[in-house]
């Protein structure tokens, strides 16, 4: 299996750190970065980006709600719905595959983000056990668990 | 074309007689085999090839050595140097003796039947 | 561009002149004109010739008329001096003979003035006298010859000496009468001749002038047609002088000529001096070019392989395969002054003519892409290799050891990742530094039991993974960031560790308990004198059962030789001193490592390994406890020497030089203690400055072996 590099997994995470910096003006801290596998448990919204061509596989970004909510608040969203929460994090992730395409080249197929509420455990698609990186943004835990493939 | 071959390993020497024999290199004819450069020079004075295949690194004496001492003779035969090359000096070394080709070990029949058919070509 | 494969074709600059047919083409016009130019110059001269021949005949006749004059006075003259002479009775013989004279001469100008007759000239020698042409020329002489005819005819015979003095009377009344009007015959007879002369002379001047302008005209026609052809010549030169320029100036290999003496041609694509780091000029030498970029050796050869290529006995296509500059790492200066390392392949080719070597032509290309490629290519066949390697090395090592060594090696790596997991809980600097720690043991136990079981390719990259957790550690701030890359590491130890899991492993082979503990620690410390030869170290081992010791559970555990790997390579890395050190001091200069085991009444195992090096050094505990900061210095003074040999086992403690896969890195007695205590077991130490140092274990009686921990 073709491993990611350690600049790959720096691209999704500075993907992350940048997006989070650009709206509140801090920047998370990564806390561990580790081999995931089902018994790692995500938070309670989700975004997944799928990958076809050079790369394959997904990237699930994850976020708890309380999380959400501050984001929205610093960029004056006053609708706190589940819908907005989920969008939120929806776009994250957007902002990450787009980060991705920059780098990896346009022939990068990117799916539009799945958005999923519910915690549940990570599945692992093509990696036996995809790399998974903690951050932590205000006292809030965030994870993002990268599963790509290099083709 | 009366044709030497020098060379340590018998499996080259078989080699090479084969290739001259199977390749339809009809004006060529082996006259001599020999395993190092003392048999060779022996051979060689008996027998007055004008093509010589000479191995470099081999037991007794080598193949600069034998090359100088072949150059010496009356009508110096055409040498085509064919070893392995682990030391471009010496092969320059010995091209500046006197021998007029290189051929790297491995070779395929193609190749050592061209690189002869070259060093058959007069001067 | 493709260097040639064949360099005849290279070396064909054979006569391609003109063909004879276009010689006439390309130059017809200034033939055309230059012929002209010799015609009218021919034409001129020719016709100065005819005029000049003409205008000395009209001087002749000019000079004779003017002679008429004078003989017509001298006639009168001499015919009256004869009257005289008879009248006074003398001898009138010579003035008959002047006048006999005179008349001759008169008459035959004259009638070589009518009809052309050659006459003595002004000298006495003969010339041709023309007859007059011009028609009042030819007047005047009718005129005279008809007044000359009577007077002639009485002259006759007063010449004859016969005459009487009456026919003498009647010729002095002749002459009386006629003298004027013959001098004016003749007057008139010499201005038309001058005018005739006069006029030639003018017709000369004209058609020299003409001639002259034509050839002028015909020789500007000449330069300008000459200069236009040159000027076109010129620029055809000039526009191929351009393509050559643009091809050069633009084209990637570095090419150039080469001439026998090895200076370069006028040549020379910009390529080249990118490639070399400094352009070169015409005539500059490529030795002395390529001396500062190569090794001497190399540029020996290089010469020498240049020079058999000028040679004529050498076959080209024979000795490309010899080529010493076919691929050579040069340093240059790039365009922004830094260094830069680059690979360069010079390609040489003959440039034949008419059968001889003239030049080189030289190619240069940067291949670094290439070799970069082949390097690493080369270096995946490598890893290729090694991992096969480590899986024939991993099936013929006793398969017990290396399916526990596969079955914990997992589980420790598992083990590993939940620390990693259990980061982001933590939060203070310390605690995350603690479980670094943590995780730097247990990578450093897998690297010593993949060593041992020659597994280098694990050994290899647990050794980097410790680099990067040790880095880490050395860090004043953990940065999140250098996280990262640690999954990324335990990947890829776990990717191997699963195809090690694919090698089916019969556990039955080698289970005689005897043996399997025989081999795993005759491979521990045939490990710890590998380690030894890698410090410059020479060390013998020594391994000894006593009595029931073999036949302990503890003894056929591979987990017995993981803890003597550590011991030992502890022992080597800084009890054993070098040679030199051992020779000073009176020892043998190899070290001895004696491992002793034994079972004690209680039913324990001890196993003791003993060295017989420098012994433990409070003073240089002292030191590096000083230098590693922990302890304020005056808390130190206050420890006592075993208090500060306690400090031994403490996680980060080294003593000797960070370094290579066998160096302690001061966690080696750490991850010893630790595994120790996991198996229930304790570990003591004993050391005699200068003489040696024995660590000692003792294990349990059973074989109290922890279940395999799961991450949480």
């Amino acid at each position: 299996m073709a491993t990611l590099t350690e600049d790959d997994l720096q691209l999704f995470v500075d993907a992350v750190k940048h997006y989070l910096k650009a709206t509140s003006k801090q920047e998370p801290e990564i806390t561990s970065a580790f081999l995931g596998d089902s018994s790692v448990i995500a938070h309670e919204f989700n975004g997944i980006v799928s990958f076809m061509g050079g790369y394959s596989g997904q990237i699930l970004v994850s976020m708890p709600e309380g999380m959400l909510r501050e984001l929205l608040v610093l960029q004056h969203e006053h609708d706190l719905s589940e819908t907005n929460l989920l969008d939120a994090v929806g776009e994250v992730a957007n902002t990450l595959a787009g980060n991705a395409r920059k780098v990896f080249g346009p022939d990068l197929e990117i799916s539009v983000p799945t958005r999923l509420r519910g915690a549940q455990g990570i599945t692992a698609r093509v990696r036996p056990r995809p790399y998974v990186i903690t951050f932590r943004w205000h006292r809030h835990p965030a994870l993002v668990c990268v599963d790509l493939e290099r083709r | 074309m009366r044709l030497l071959i020098v060379d340590d390993s018998n499996l080259i020497r078989t080699r090479i007689a084969r290739v001259v024999e199977s390749t339809g290199l009809e004006e060529i004819f082996i006259v001599g085999l020999a395993r190092d450069g003392r048999e060779a020079l022996q051979i060689a004075r008996e027998t007055r090839p004008d093509v010589v295949t000479m191995d470099l690194t081999m037991p007794e004496m080598d193949g600069v050595a034998t090359i100088r001492e072949l150059m010496r003779m009356p009508h110096p035969p055409s040498i085509l140097v064919v070893s392995a090359l682990n030391d471009k000096s010496t092969a320059i070394t010995a091209l500046r003796l006197g021998a007029r080709g290189f051929l790297n070990k491995p070779f395929t029949d193609d190749e050592l039947g061209l690189a002869l058919l070259d060093v058959c070509k007069p001067l | 561009m493709t260097v040639p494969a064949h360099p005849s074709h290279v070396a064909s600059p054979a006569a391609s002149g003109p063909a004879p047919h276009s010689f006439w083409q390309r130059y017809r016009v200034i033939i055309v004109a230059v012929t002209l130019f010799i015609v009218i110059d021919l034409g001129v001269l020719m016709l100065n010739f005819y005029t000049s021949f003409k205008i000395a005949e009209d001087a002749v006749s000019v000079n004779l008329s003017g002679r008429q004059r004078m003989l017509s006075q001298r006639m009168t003259k001499a015919l009256l001096t004869l009257e005289l002479e008879r009248r006074d009775g003398r001898d009138t013989g010579p003035a008959r003979e002047e006048l006999r004279s005179v008349v001759d001469l008169f008459d035959r100008t004259l009638h070589g003035f009518n009809t052309g007759a050659t006459v003595p000239g002004g000298d006495g020698n003969p010339v041709y006298l023309t007859a007059v042409a011009d028609d009042g020329g030819r007047k005047v002489v009718a005129d005279a010859l008809a007044r000359w005819a009577p007077y002639r005819l009485a002259l006759a015979p007063v010449l004859e000496g016969r005459a009487s003095p009456s026919q003498l009377g009647i010729a002095v009344a002749y002459a009386r009468n006629e003298n004027l009007r013959m001098l004016e015959l003749m007057n008139d007879l010499t201005s038309v001749l001058e005018v005739n002369a006069t006029r030639r002379a003018d017709f000369l001047r004209m058609v020299q002038s003409v001639g002259i302008l034509l050839a002028l005209l015909n020789f500007i026609y000449i330069l300008y047609k000459f200069l236009s052809s040159l000027r076109r010549a010129d620029q055809a030169t000039e526009a191929v002088n351009e393509e050559n320029r643009e091809i050069l100036d633009s084209v990637r290999e570095g090419l150039f000529l080469l001439h026998p003496d090895f200076t370069l041609g006028t040549q020379i694509s910009r390529s080249v001096g990118t490639l070399l780091g400094r352009a070169p000029r015409p005539g500059d030498r490529l030795p002395d070019l390529l001396g500062p970029l190569l090794f001497e050796k190399d540029l020996k050869d290089a010469r020498d392989y240049m020079e058999l290529l000028f040679s004529p006995h050498v076959l080209e296509n024979l000795v490309h395969s010899i080529n010493p500059l076919s691929c050579v790492e040069v340093k240059t200066l790039n365009a922004l002054g830094k260094e830069e390392r680059k690979f360069l392949s010079f390609s040489f080719n003959r440039v034949l003519d008419d059968g001889r070597v003239r030049h080189l032509l030289v190619t240069m290309q940067d291949i670094t892409a290439r070799v970069a490629l082949e390097q690493q290519i080369d270096a995946e066949r490598g890893r290729a290799r090694q991992e096969f390697s480590s899986l024939v090395q991993a099936l013929g090592a006793d398969t017990g050891a290396l399916r526990h060594f596969v079955a914990r090696a997992e589980t420790q790596l598992l083990q590993v990742n939940s620390l990693l997991r259990s980061l982001s809980e933590q939060a203070g600097t310390a605690e995350v530094r603690k479980t670094l720690e943590k995780v730097f043991r247990l990578v450093h136990t897998f690297k010593g039991e993949a060593a041992a079981l020659h597994l280098d390719l694990l050994a290899d990259m647990a050794h980097n993974f410790e680099d990067e957790l040790q880095q880490l550690h050395n860090k004043d701030r953990l940065n999140g960031d250098s996280l990262i890359q640690l999954p990324l590491q335990l990947e890829g130890l776990l990717e191997k560790i699963a195809v090690f899991k694919q090698i089916p492993l019969n556990p039955g082979t080698s289970d005689d308990p005897a043996q399997t503990a025989d081999h795993a620690l005759a491979r521990a410390l045939q490990l710890a004198s590998r380690a030894a030869a890698d410090l410059g170290k020479q060390v013998h081992t020594r391994l000894v059962f006593e009595d029931g010791a073999l036949e302990h559970p503890w003894a056929q555990d591979p987990e017995l030789g993981s803890l003597v790997i550590q011991l030992a390579r502890n022992a080597i890395a800084h009890g054993i001193e070098t040679p030199a050190e051992r020779s000073a001091a009176g020892k043998p200069e190899a070290g001895l490592l004696t491992l002793t085991l034994a079972r004690r009444a209680s039913g324990e195992l001890e196993i003791h390994l003993r060295d017989d090096g420098r012994g433990l050094q409070p003073a240089a505990v002292r030191q590096r406890l000083l230098d590693l900061g922990w302890y304020p210095p005056a808390e130190l003074d206050r420890l006592s020497d075993l208090q500060i040999l306690g400090q031994i086992t403490k996680p980060g403690f080294s003593t000797a030089e960070p370094g290579g896969i066998h160096a302690g890195r001061g966690v080696g007695l750490d991850a010893v203690l630790q595994e120790v205590v996991r198996l229930g077991g304790r570990l003591w130490a004993r050391s005699s400055p200068g003489r040696g140092s024995t660590f000692g274990i003792v294990l349990p009686g059973e074989s109290r072996r922890e279940p395999a921990r799961t991450p949480a």
